[in-house]
C-alpha cells in the first residue's frame, strides 16, 4: 500500500476505538446509539473500508430498559455471583496466569509510550482494542508521512496472535452458555470476527520477521 | 464519527507516557517487549494484613506502571538471641502468590445497589454518593426506629487489617452501635487457659527452639504455621523430641517422633492420664506447684468451695483464700499481691480443721488432695479406654513431660469443641504439675494480641504529642486510683481489670446476645440432647440466671427488645463463617435486617446477600500494619505501592465519607441528637469532625503516622522511629509491651536479645496471676461448674451435636488459604484439589461404597453439604474431615460445612460474678463450637 491508500487502515483504527468505548460500562450515550441505530449505522458505513469481508454485527435492537441493560452487564461481565463474573472482560482471567499475561501488556504499551490511565488494568478489553486503535491509527498516521509502518504492523500481528486474538475467542465460547442479550451476544460476536479476520490479514500482508 | 480521514488519535484507557521507544527503537519481535525485564518503576514493603496472624511476614512487592506484578520475601529479620535461629525466611505459598488477589476475578471494583432480591446476583452500579447516601438514610432510620444498637458489626480481622478494623469501629463507637467481639465471632477462644491463667498468652515462635519436648496438640503447624515451623525442625536438629497429638495422622505427625492418635474429643482423658502417673509416680515438682498453682489452696469439704475469709469471720473477703502452712502448722492466708511464700511450706496434702465465723469446725483438704482423688479416675488403663491410647504411651509421655523443658504448642482447635475448655485445663494441669511454664522453651501458647500504636491513637481526643500524653496520663492516674484502693494489685492486675471496666463503657459487645436474640441460636442451644447432660436446666434458664444476678450488667447487648437492622461486614464473610451459616443467619436475622452493607475487595457469600456493596482496596492499594503479635514482636509495614483499580476506596475513607454523608442527612432529616443505651448524648451534626478528629486524619497517611509517633511516645517503639525509618526499613521492632492488656498479660519484659517466654514475671518476680485466687487456679468453686462436676478438669464425652449420627466431623486450617481468602486464588487452586473435599478413612469409604473422588452428602439435622470424598488412611475410623475455608460457592449447592455445624456453646461460658469470670474481650464469653460435629456420608445416586 502506499501513501494515500491507507483508508482500510483508518477503517480498521476506527472500528477498534468503536468497539473499545461499547465494551466500557454502559452509560445512557452507548444506550441511545444502540436503540436508535446509530452504533449500527456507523458499523455498516465502515464495512466496505475494510480489507477484508465482513459482516454487520452488534445491531439487534436492546429489547429492555436501561437499567437491565446495564445490570447485564453487570451479570455477565462485571460482577456475576462470587467467584466473579461468568464472562470477564480482563484477557488474564481466561489465561492461566493473569499476572504474566499483565506484565507483557504494560511492555507492550510502553514499548510503545503509552501507558494506563487511572484506574484501568492493562487487560481489560477496552484497554487492548484501545492500544489496537493506537497502533493502527501510528501506522496510518506514519504512512502518510512516508515513514516506516512495519513496527506497527508487526506489533498488531503479534499483539492479536498473543492477546486479544487469543482470548476474545475464548470469551465468546462462554457467553453463549450464560443467555446473553442481543446486543451483547452481537458485540463480542462481531469483536470477535473482526480481530480474526484482522489478525489474518495482518499474517497476509507481514513477511516472516527477518530475525 | 467515521469518516475518511485520519482524524485525531482518542485515547481515555492508555495515555502518552514515557519517550515512545518505537521511533528509536523499531519493534521487530515480542522478545523485544522483555529486554529490560528486571527494571521496575518501584519496590515497596508489603505484608498481608489478614488473619493468618501472626503471619508478619515482610515481603518486597515490584511494581510495573501501577501493577503490582510480583513479591518475594525479604528475609531481612536479624537475629534476636544469640544462639537461636532468626526468623527468615518468613513467608508462606499464600504470600507469594498474594499480588494475584488483587487482579483476583471476584474484585469488585464499584459501588453496588441489589437490582433484584437478596442473593439473586443482579446489581445496579451506582456513584459513591448514591450508595452513601442508601446507607447513611438506613444508619439514622435505625436509630430512629429501634436505637444506635441495631447497627451491628462483627468484627473480623479478615481482610483489611488494622487500619479497617479501627476505621469501622471507631465509627460504630460514634454511632453508639454495636462491635462484636472478634475472637468470639471467629470462634478463636481457649477457655480452658484462661479459667486456668485468668488471661491468654503465647511465646515468640523463636522460644521453640529452647524446647526439650514439643507438643504439637490441637495444632497443625505443617500446614498453618508455614513461616515459623521451621523453629521445630530446628529444636529437633538440636535434640528436642516432638510429638503430635492428633486423631488422625496429621501433616505434622509425619515429622514428629511421636504421633499419638487420640480419639476426637478425649484429649483431657489423655492429659490427666499423663497427670495420674506423675502423681503416682511422684515426679511432680511440688515447690512449683506450691507457688505458683492453686494446688495448696484449702477447699472445704462440707461444701466443696474454698475456705474464704468471709466463712472464717464476719464481714470478710470472699477472695482470701487460705493454705496450711507446714512450718507454722496454721491455716493462713495466701498472699495476694505476691507469690512469693516468705518462709511459709504451703502443704499440698493431708487434711485440716478450720473454725468457721460461727465457731462450727469443718475439714479443710488442700486441692491437690482433690486432684489425686479425681485422678483414680485415670489411671492410664483407665484413661486408655476413654482415648484409646495405650497405657504405656501415656506413662512415657508422662514421665518425659516431668523431667524435660516441655512446650505444648496449641492451636484454636480445643476451643472449638464442647468440651475444649476441660481439655485445656487438664494440659495446664499436666504442666502445672511439672513446673513447665515461666521458663524459656516451656509453656502453653495461643495466640495473642502484642502491643499496639494504634490503641492510643484511638483513643485520643486531641491530635498530636498532647493528645497522646491526655491518654497515657489519664490512663495513668485510673491505674493508681485502683492500686491505691488495691495495693494488691500489680501492674498487670491492674491493667487487666481497667481494660474490663472500659469494655463495658465501649461498644465491644459479646456476641452470644446478638445469636441468641436475634439470629435464631436459641432453639439450638436449648436441645438438652446436643449438649452436656449435666446441662441440667434448660439453656434460657441459665442465660435468664445469669442476667438476673447482673454477671452481664452492662453488657447484654443488644437486649431481647433490640432487634437488628442495619448489619455492616468489612472485610468478613458472616454467611460463610458463622457456624449455621445460611441456614441460620438468613433465616432468623436477615428478615430483620433493613440494610445490609458489604465492605470488600471481592464478592463473597454475604456480599451476594447484601443490599450495598461498597469496595475497597486491599493490600498494596492502602498503607497498614500487620496485626501485631507476640510471636513476632515487630511492627510489619505495608505500604501503598499501587493505586486500585476502578473505586475502591480504603475502609477509612469510605467511613469518612460516610460520616460526612450521614452529617449531611441528619442535618436534611432535622435528626440531629439521641441518647444511646446507656443514656448517653449522641450527635450526628459533627460526625465528621469527631470521627477525623477534627480532620486531622482525615487521610489515610496522617492516621498511620500518628500510630507511628504514638508507639514512640508511649515507648513501645524505640525512639526515633518515623514514618520514614518505617518506610524504609519495612519492620521495627518494639520496645516495650505499652498499656495494651493482651501484651500486659504476656507477664514478662520484652527484651531487646531474648526470645518472649511468657509468664516469667510469675516465676521469676512472684507477680500474682489474674485469677480468683491469684495463682494459677485449676480448681472453679463457681456454683455452676460444681454442679456440673467441673470444678477440676476430668474427661466428658462430646454430646452428639448435630443429632445421632456415625461419623464426627473434624476441622481444621487448611493449608492452601488463610481461611477463605486464597481459597479460589487461582494459583492456590492448582495447588490442591481445587474443588471441596472430605477426607475419610478407606475402610469406612469401603464400606459406604465410596471411590476415591465420589460425591457425597455430609448430613446431620442441621443441614447437608455436597462434596467429594478423599480417601486416606491417615484419617481414623469414624472421623470425617473437613478443612475450613472452602468458599460456598465451591459447592453444589452452596452450602458448606457451616451449614452442618449448629454452633452450640457450652452453658457454663455464660458464668459470670466469680473473680475472673466475668465478660473479658477474647478471652471469656460463650463463643460457639463447631468439631466433632455428628454427621452421616452418603454415596449420591
Ligand atoms: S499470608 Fe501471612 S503467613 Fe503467609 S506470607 Fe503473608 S503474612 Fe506470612
Amino acid at each position: 500500500m502506499r501513501a494515500g491508500e491507507e483508508s482500510p487502515t483508518i477503517a480498521r483504527s476506527q472500528v477498534y476505538r468503536l468497539l473499545a468505548r461499547s465494551f466500557a460500562f454502559p452509560d445512557e450515550a452507548l444506550y441511545e446509539d444502540v436503540t436508535k441505530g446509530r452504533w449500527q449505522e456507523q458499523v455498516s458505513q465502515v464495512l466496505p473500508q475494510f480489507p477484508f469481508e465482513l459482516a454487520a454485527g452488534g445491531g439487534a435492537a436492546v429489547a429492555f430498559p436501561f437499567a437491565e441493560f446495564q445490570a447485564e452487564y453487570n451479570r455477565l461481565f462485571e460482577v456475576g455471583t462470587m467467584g466473579g463474573p461468568p464472562c470477564p472482560l480482563f484477557g488474564g482471567h481466561h489465561e492461566r496466569d493473569r499476572m504474566r499475561v499483565m506484565e507483557e501488556l504494560i511492555r507492550f504499551y510502553n514499548y510503545f509510550g503509552l501507558s494506563m490511565a487511572a484506574g484501568q488494568l492493562p487487560d481489560h478489553i477496552t484497554v487492548e482494542l484501545e492500544f489496537m486503535h493506537y497502533l493502527t491509527f501510528k501506522e496510518a498516521e506514519a504512512r502518510q508521512q512516508n515513514r516506516e509502518q512495519d513496527s506497527y504492523q508487526r506489533a498488531q500481528k503479534d499483539f492479536l496472535d498473543r492477546h486479544l486474538g487469543k482470548w476474545v475467542p475464548v470469551l465468546r465460547q462462554k457467553l453463549f452458555n450464560f443467555d446473553p442479550p442481543p446486543f451483547f451476544a452481537e458485540l463480542v460476536t462481531f469483536t470477535d470476527e473482526f480481530v480474526g479476520r484482522d489478525r489474518q490479514y495482518l499474517k497476509s500482508i507481514l513477511n516472516p520477521s527477518p530475525f | 464519527m467515521f469518516g475518511a480521514s485520519l482524524g485525531s488519535l482518542s485515547l481515555k484507557d492508555l495515555q502518552p507516557a514515557a519517550a515512545q521507544k518505537v521511533e528509536a527503537t523499531p519493534y521487530r519481535h515480542w522478545e523485544d517487549l522483555y529486554r529490560q525485564r528486571w527494571t521496575w518503576d518501584k519496590v515497596a514493603w508489603v505484608t498481608h494484613c489478614v488473619d493468618c496472624y501472626p503471619g508478619n511476614c515482610p515481603y518486597r512487592v515490584y511494581v510495573k506502571d501501577g501493577v503490582a506484578l510480583w513479591e518475594e520475601q525479604a528475609g531481612r529479620y536479624g537475629v534476636i538471641e544469640p544462639g537461636v535461629p532468626d526468623m527468615n525466611p518468613m513467608g508462606c505459598q499464600k504470600g507469594a502468590g498474594w499480588a494475584q488477589m488483587l487482579y483476583a476475578k471476584e474484585r469488585v471494583l464499584y459501588p453496588l445497589k441489589r437490582a433484584g432480591e437478596r442473593g439473586e446476583a443482579k446489581w445496579k452500579r451506582i456513584s459513591w454518593d448514591e450508595a452513601l447516601t442508601e446507607v447513611a438514610d438506613a444508619v439514622i432510620d435505625a436509630i430512629q426506629e429501634v436505637g444506635p444498637e441495631s447497627i451491628v458489626h462483627e468484627m473480623t480481622g479478615a481482610q483489611g487489617g488494622p487500619l479497617a478494623l479501627g476505621a469501622v469501629m471507631r465509627f460504630i463507637d460514634l454511632v453508639g452501635g454495636l462491635s462484636m467481639d472478634l475472637d468470639a465471632v471467629v470462634n478463636d477462644f481457649t477457655p480452658g487457659m484462661y479459667l486456668t491463667f485468668g488471661k491468654i498468652f503465647a511465646s515468640s515462635v523463636d522460644d521453640w527452639f529452647h524446647s526439650d519436648l514439643i507438643y504439637i496438640w490441637h495444632m497443625n503447624p505443617a500446614y498453618t504455621r508455614i513461616p515459623y515451623y521451621h523453629y521445630i525442625a530446628e529444636a529437633r536438629y538440636k535434640g528436642a523430641e516432638v510429638v503430635t497429638v492428633a486423631p488422625d495422622f496429621s501433616p505434622s505427625a509425619v515429622h514428629a517422633d511421636h504421633h499419638v492418635a487420640v480419639k476426637p474429643g478425649t484429649d483431657a482423658a489423655l492429659a490427666l492420664g499423663m497427670c495420674q502417673t506423675i502423681v503416682e509416680e511422684k515426679l511432680y515438682d511440688a515447690a512449683f506447684m506450691k507457688e505458683q498453682t492453686d494446688l495448696p489452696l484449702l477447699v472445704r469439704v462440707d461444701n466443696r468451695r474454698y475456705l474464704r475469709e468471709s466463712d472464717l469471720k464476719e464481714g470478710g473477703s470472699e477472695e482470701q483464700l487460705y493454705f496450711f502452712d507446714a512450718n507454722s502448722q496454721k491455716i493462713t492466708a495466701a498472699q495476694r499481691g505476691t507469690l512469693a511464700l516468705d518462709g511459709a511450706d504451703p502443704a499440698l496434702e493431708g487434711s485440716f480443721s478450720a473454725t468457721l465465723a460461727d465457731g462450727r469446725p469443718v475439714e479443710v483438704v488442700p486441692v491437690f488432695e482433690l486432684v489425686k482423688e479425681r485422678l483414680q479416675e485415670y489411671t492410664p488403663e483407665k484413661a486408655s479406654e476413654m482415648c484409646g491410647v495405650h497405657p504405656d504411651t501415656i506413662r512415657m509421655l508422662a514421665r518425659k513431660t516431668a523431667r524435660m523443658k516441655a512446650n505444648i504448642l496449641l492451636g484454636f482447635n480445643s476451643g472449638k469443641q464442647y468440651h475444649g475448655d476441660l481439655q485445656e485445663r487438664a494440659m495446664c494441669l499436666l504442666l502445672g504439675l511439672t513446673g513447665n511454664w515461666g521458663k524459656k522453651g516451656t509453656g502453653i501458647r495461643i495466640w495473642s494480641a502484642g502491643p499496639w500504636p494504634g490503641m492510643i491513637s484511638g483513643a485520643k481526643l486531641k491530635p498530636g504529642a498532647e493528645g497522646t500524653e491526655e491518654v497515657t496520663r489519664m490512663i495513668g492516674q485510673m491505674e493508681s486510683a485502683l492500686r491505691a484502693q488495691d495495693p494488691t494489685l500489680s501492674h498487670e492486675l491492674a491493667i487487666t481489670e481497667l481494660s474490663t471496666r472500659m469494655t463495658s463503657m465501649s461498644q465491644l459487645a459479646a456476641p452470644v446476645f446478638f445469636w441468641y436474640y436475634n439470629c435464631g441460636y436459641r432453639e439450638n442451644w436449648n436441645r438438652r440432647e446436643w449438649n452436656d447432660p449435666s446441662m441440667v436446666r434448660s439453656f434460657d434458664d441459665y442465660m435468664e440466671e445469669a442476667q438476673d444476678k447482673g454477671w452481664w450488667q452492662g453488657n447484654v447487648r443488644p437486649n431481647k427488645d433490640t432487634p437488628s437492622r442495619v448489619y455492616i461486614e468489612c472485610g468478613g464473610d458472616t454467611l460463610r463463617r458463622t457456624r449455621g451459616g445460611q441456614t441460620q443467619l438468613l433465616k432468623h436475622l436477615w428478615p430483620k435486617l433493613n440494610m445490609v452493607v458489604n465492605i470488600d475487595w471481592r464478592m463473597n457469600t454475604t456480599g451476594l446477600f447484601a443490599d450495598i456493596f461498597l469496595p475497597c482496596t486491599t493490600h498494596c492499594e492502602k498503607i497498614n500494619f500487620h496485626f501485631s503479635t507476640v510471636h513476632t514482636n515487630q511492627l510489619v509495614f505495608n505500604d501503598r505501592s499501587v493505586d486500585a483499580p476502578g473505586e475502591a476506596k480504603s475502609e477509612p475513607e469510605i467511613f469518612r465519607l460516610l460520616c460526612r454523608k450521614i452529617e449531611e442527612r441528619a442535618k436534611a432529616r432535622g435528626f440531629l441528637e439521641y441518647r444511646d443505651s446507656r443514656g448517653l448524648p449522641k450527635r450526628l451534626d459533627d460526625l465528621y469532625d469527631r470521627y477525623t478528629l477534627m480532620g486531622e486524619f482525615a487521610q489515610d497517611d496522617a492516621m498511620i503516622r500518628e500510630w507511628v509517633n504514638d508507639g514512640v511516645i508511649t515507648g513501645i517503639l524505640p525512639e526515633g522511629t518515623t514514618m520514614e525509618t518505617v518506610r524504609e526499613k519495612g519492620f521495627i521492632r518494639f520496645v516495650d509491651w505499652g498499656s495494651s492488656p493482651m501484651a500486659v498479660n504476656q507477664g514478662s519484659d520484652l527484651l531487646p536479645n531474648e526470645t518472649h517466654c511468657p509468664l516469667r514475671h510469675h516465676t521469676e518476680k512472684k507477680l500474682p496471676y489474674p485469677t480468683l485466687s491469684r495463682r494459677a487456679q485449676f480448681y472453679i468453686d463457681h456454683d455452676w461448674f460444681l454442679e456440673a462436676g467441673e470444678e477440676l478438669p476430668l474427661h466428658k464425652d462430646t454430646p452428639k451435636m448435630g443429632g445421632d449420627y456415625p461419623f464426627v466431623l473434624t476441622s481444621g486450617h487448611p493449608r492452601w488459604s488463610i481461611h477463605a481468602a486464597n481459597m479460589i486464588n487461582k494459583i492456590m487452586l492448582n495447588t490442591y484439589q481445587g474443588r471441596p473435599f472430605v477426607f475419610m478413612n478407606p475402610d469406612d469409604a469401603r464400606a459406604k461404597g465410596l471411590e476415591e473422588g465420589e460425591e457425597v452428602r455430609v448430613s446431620n439435622d442441621m443441614g447437608s453439604m455436597i462434596t467429594h470424598v478423599k480417601i486416606s488412611p491417615a484419617v481414623r475410623p469414624g472421623q470425617v474431615i473437613s478443612y475450613n475455608g472452602f468458599n460456598p460457592c465451591q459447592f453444589k449447592e452452596w452450602q458448606d460445612a457451616a451449614n452442618v455445624e449448629p454452633g452450640m456453646v457450652k452453658w457454663l461460658h455464660l458464668a459470670g460474678g466469680y473473680g475472673h469470670l466475668r465478660f473479658r474481650p477474647m478471652c471469656w464469653q460463650p463463643v460457639p463450637v463447631d468439631r466433632a460435629v455428628r454427621v452421616e456420608v452418603a454415596k449420591i445416586d
